[in-house]
């Protein structure tokens, strides 16, 4: 944190400066602070980007602005536990007047316009690359270029550098912040949906992944990252060895390192317990054999994993995976987070035995992007979570990847229609998650002290007819729709 | 043996007969850049032994054996990133952390696109290792003109280190095969501390992060910030966007090369960047488009808002900063090197031409009898 505030002082003298917040007042008809408490017609008082008063007799000074929303709500703002952050830019890819030469580029190359090829969607001097050599490297974007070849379609390369780090199963030394933009225009489709806290995910193509971040959705590029190392992302089920560039069947294909070599459920589930033994064989000084051995800088970092140093969070979608991250815990005496849990509603008894904390979610009728290939759907179920609740979990709700109409608050709303109550329902989008990622004392309920982040509903919070209004982190207001 | 014998020898004769030495050159303009970037009034400038001895007011009537120019009297362009000299490829795909890799093993020193630098007014040069290893090795600075003993003049050996984001660095066959894979590459080498990078880490040498796309920069700053390294950075398309979050940012961003096929939203991005505070240097990519593109991108920049005088520090002092060669080249000031160009008209115009240029004291290009047609 230290090094954050070095750097804050270094990069953003400009930014917080004008950022020297005063007092900012939110009124609305019902103020919920996400510890079960309503205040009715309440105002919410800030002071330095933190609440300073919260009820229904706090005076506001003269001359403060007062945010207020006719037959609003205010709620504290959401947070989501498993967030997958798109990388999409607003600016570099849509905006420039480039952008119609580029596609007229790719359809002469044949080459897709997104996700193929980088260098012609980000290069600004993007016609130059048809009078470089194939694989020269672009003076000016430093990419190689692709030529003729379709980079995507093209055997063994991985189309941009995005996804985790294929160099090895296990990945836990690398970071997804390093792989973020910042500057992502889901930031803003989630700052639509109230969500002003992330856990920003790696995806799932790593058997034991990246280390994920807590990520504020908006402000200065310096306050913009709560904590870089918020723990360790692991996949059991199919998706390191569906989703994973490069894996190849067996009695298929060349071997190199970036062959990803489970295939099988069996072979994810190994690739994870080795990780684990594989530390006690380095703390010995052995060394690390076999032919899916992971660098010693990552076992380093499960290491701290099995120590208790570092969180670890674990997706799991069906049954079978869930009871096998429960034998996990138990042999390794790990205390893991659960993401996804699609079919928790079945191994209910294991996880209350354990006092599991999940991120359940998303919820869905009909499963798209990376889950609708992996098999793992069908158990999907809407009341999965109220069921977590009635067995006296406190579980969070994530949207994932959905955003907009799938976005975390109509996902709370589609969890009120299962039966859950508001007050839960808000507790799973802001109090629990807040817990479940250590940072409790900082965000998730409106409390004097705590930060500043708030979102104004237009009407009750999560009803069909609601949306965000004012969205206000650190009391700065960073989404204003009132007009 | 014999060889180097003969080759000193050669360069005690060339010593011998230079005249550079001998009686210093008086050199009168009628408009001068001042360090700041300005143009300026008319000067007498009097070069001895190779150096600035003195810059002054020119008097009404040029004094006696003085060369007397129509033009801007400019210190000489200061080319980053160039082509020149370089020979075969700069790339090395053996490793991603590439530390102790020099550019200068890569250098022709008989290349001749040194005269031809030098005739357009460049009179030193960066140059870099190619960016496509996460840490892609060390950059030297040259000037353009052989010293006396007819051997490459390194004017810095210790040149910037030069990291690289985004998808150059990155190595499908070998790893790192991603971003986050590349950025613990950066960060993991600079903590191991070994060779140039220990300097680096100190804050001892300059480094250049190259960052194609505006998050990559974001990402060099956040991850270096953590060893309180403030790289510079060469990015060229969306400095407005991150002028937002560089302000007073302490090490200068590269930006270019431009043409006129470059997007108006990537050119206003040096003007934004320049407003909040952050210095300018500009890459004109000479080695692809010839020596006069430094000077076309600084005035595509320019057109866009970028102000004058720090477009025209772009190619000098803000360029020498980096290079680590502003104390001995760079500005007309007195005491450094006699690096000089006259030009027609103000550089960032497009019909301005060098009428007369010297390095180290020495003219090696345009009419020495002043007055030109």
């Amino acid at each position: 944190m230290n090094r954050m505030r070095l750097l804050a002082a270094t990069l953003a003298t400009a930014c917080l400066a004008a950022s020297a917040l005063g007092q900012t007042a939110f009124r609305a008809a019902k103020v919920y602070l996400g510890d079960g408490e309503v205040i009715e017609n309440g105002v919410v008082l800030i002071e330095d980007g933190r609440v300073q008063a919260v009820g229904k007799d706090v005076r506001v000074p003269r001359g403060v602005e007062i945010v207020e929303i006719e037959d609003g709500s205010i709620t504290p703002g959401l947070i989501d536990a498993n967030a997958s952050i798109e990388r999409r830019d607003i600016f570099v890819r849509d905006q420039l007047p480039g952008g119609a030469l580029r596609r007229v580029l790719h359809r002469k190359f044949g080459a897709p316009r997104s996700g193929g090829c980088d260098s012609c969607a980000t290069c600004p001097l993007v016609l130059s690359h048809d009078q470089l050599a194939v694989g020269e490297i672009c003076p000016v974007c430093t990419y190689p270029t692709h030529g003729m070849v379709a980079s995507a379609t093209a055997p063994g390369v991985i189309p941009d550098a995005l996804s985790t780090e294929a160099a090895s199963e296990v990945v836990a030394h690398t970071r997804v912040l390093d792989a973020l933009n910042l500057r992502s225009e889901d930031f803003d489709r989630l700052l639509l949906s109230g969500v002003t806290t992330v856990l920003a995910m790696p995806d799932s193509s790593a058997v034991i992944g990246p280390q994920a971040a807590i990520l504020r959705t908006s402000g200065p590029l310096a306050d913009r990252v709560l904590d870089r190392s918020a723990g360790v992302k692991a996949v059991i089920g199919p998706d390191p060895y569906s989703t994973g560039l490069g894996n190849l069947r067996p009695f298929g294909g060349v071997t190199t390192n970036r062959t990803r070599r489970p295939t099988t459920r069996m072979g994810v589930v190994w690739v994870f317990r080795k990780a684990f033994y594989d530390v006690d064989r380095l703390r010995e000084g052995a060394p690390i054999t076999g032919a899916d051995s992971a660098p010693p800088e990552a076992i380093e970092v499960v290491g701290r994993v099995r120590d208790g140093d570092m969180p670890l969070l674990i997706q799991a979608r069906s049954q079978n995976d869930i009871e096998a991250v429960e034998h996990f815990a138990e042999e390794f005496g790990l205390a893991p987070v659960l993401l996804e849990a699609t079919e928790a509603h079945k191994s209910i008894d294991a996880l209350v035995a354990n006092d599991r904390d999940v991120v359940y979610g998303p919820l869905y009728v009909d499963a798209t992007g990376v889950r609708s290939g992996t098999g793992d759907t069908s158990g999907a179920r809407l009341g999965t979570l109220r069921a977590l609740f009635d067995a006296g979990l406190e579980p969070a709700l994530s949207a994932q990847d959905l955003r907009d109409e799938a976005g975390l608050d109509r996902q709370a709303m589609a969890a009120m229609k299962s039966g859950l109550s508001r007050d839960q329902a808000l507790r799973s989008v802001t109090a629990n998650p807040a817990r479940i990622l250590g940072i409790e004392d900082e965000v998730g309920t409106l409390e004097r002290g705590k930060r500043a982040d708030l979102v104004v509903w237009s009407g009750e919070p999560f009803a069909a007819t609601s949306r965000a209004m004012v969205v206000a982190i650190d009391g700065r207001i960073v989404l204003d729709r009132r007009d | 043996m014999p060889g180097d014998r003969l080759l000193l020898a050669l360069g005690v004769l060339a010593l011998a007969g230079a005249p550079a030495a001998a009686e210093p050159t008086r050199i009168v303009v009628d408009q001068h850049l001042t360090p700041d970037g300005e143009l300026a009034g008319a000067v007498l400038v009097e070069i001895e032994r190779g150096k600035i001895v003195s810059i002054e007011e020119a008097p009404e009537t040029p004094p006696e054996g003085a060369i007397a120019f129509e033009g801007v009297l400019a210190p000489g362009v200061v080319d980053v990133f160039s082509g020149v000299g370089v020979t075969g490829s700069t790339v090395d795909n053996t490793t991603s952390v590439a530390a102790d890799l020099t550019a200068l093993d890569a250098i022709d020193p008989l290349h001749p696109t040194f005269a031809e630098a030098a005739r357009a007014g460049v009179t030193s040069a960066l140059i870099g290792p190619a960016p496509t290893n996460p840490v892609s090795g060390v950059s030297v600075v040259v000037s353009t003109r052989h010293n006396s003993a007819g051997r490459l003049d390194v004017l810095n050996a210790d040149g910037p280190v030069v990291f690289s984001l985004g998808p150059a660095a990155v190595d499908t066959a070998f790893g790192p095969t991603s971003r986050a894979g590349v950025l613990y590459t950066i960060r993991s080498a600079i903590d191991s501390g070994q060779g140039v990078l220990a300097d680096v880490a100190s804050g001892e040498r300059m480094c250049v992060a190259f960052c194609p796309d505006g998050d990559d920069a974001a990402s060099a700053v956040l991850a270096m910030g953590e060893f309180d390294i403030a790289p510079a950075i060469v990015h060229a398309s969306d400095g407005i966007d991150l002028s937002e979050d560089f302000g007073d940012y302490a090490s200068p961003f590269i930006v270019g090369p431009y043409t006129l096929d470059t997007p108006p939203a990537a050119l206003a991005g040096p003007g934004f960047l320049a407003r909040a505070g952050v210095p300018i240097v500009v890459h004109g990519d000479t080695g692809r488009r010839g020596f006069d593109h430094i000077r076309t991108t600084a005035a595509l920049a320019v057109k866009y808002g970028l102000d004058p005088a720090s477009a025209r520090r772009a190619f000098t002092s803000e360029a020498a900063r980096l290079a680590g060669i502003d104390g001995s080249t760079g500005s007309l000031t007195e005491g450094l090197r006699a690096d000089l160009v006259v030009w027609s008209h103000d550089p960032l115009r497009a019909d301005a031409r060098p009428l007369a240029v010297w390095i180290a004291g020495e003219q090696v290009a345009g009419n020495s009898s002043g007055r030109t047609p």
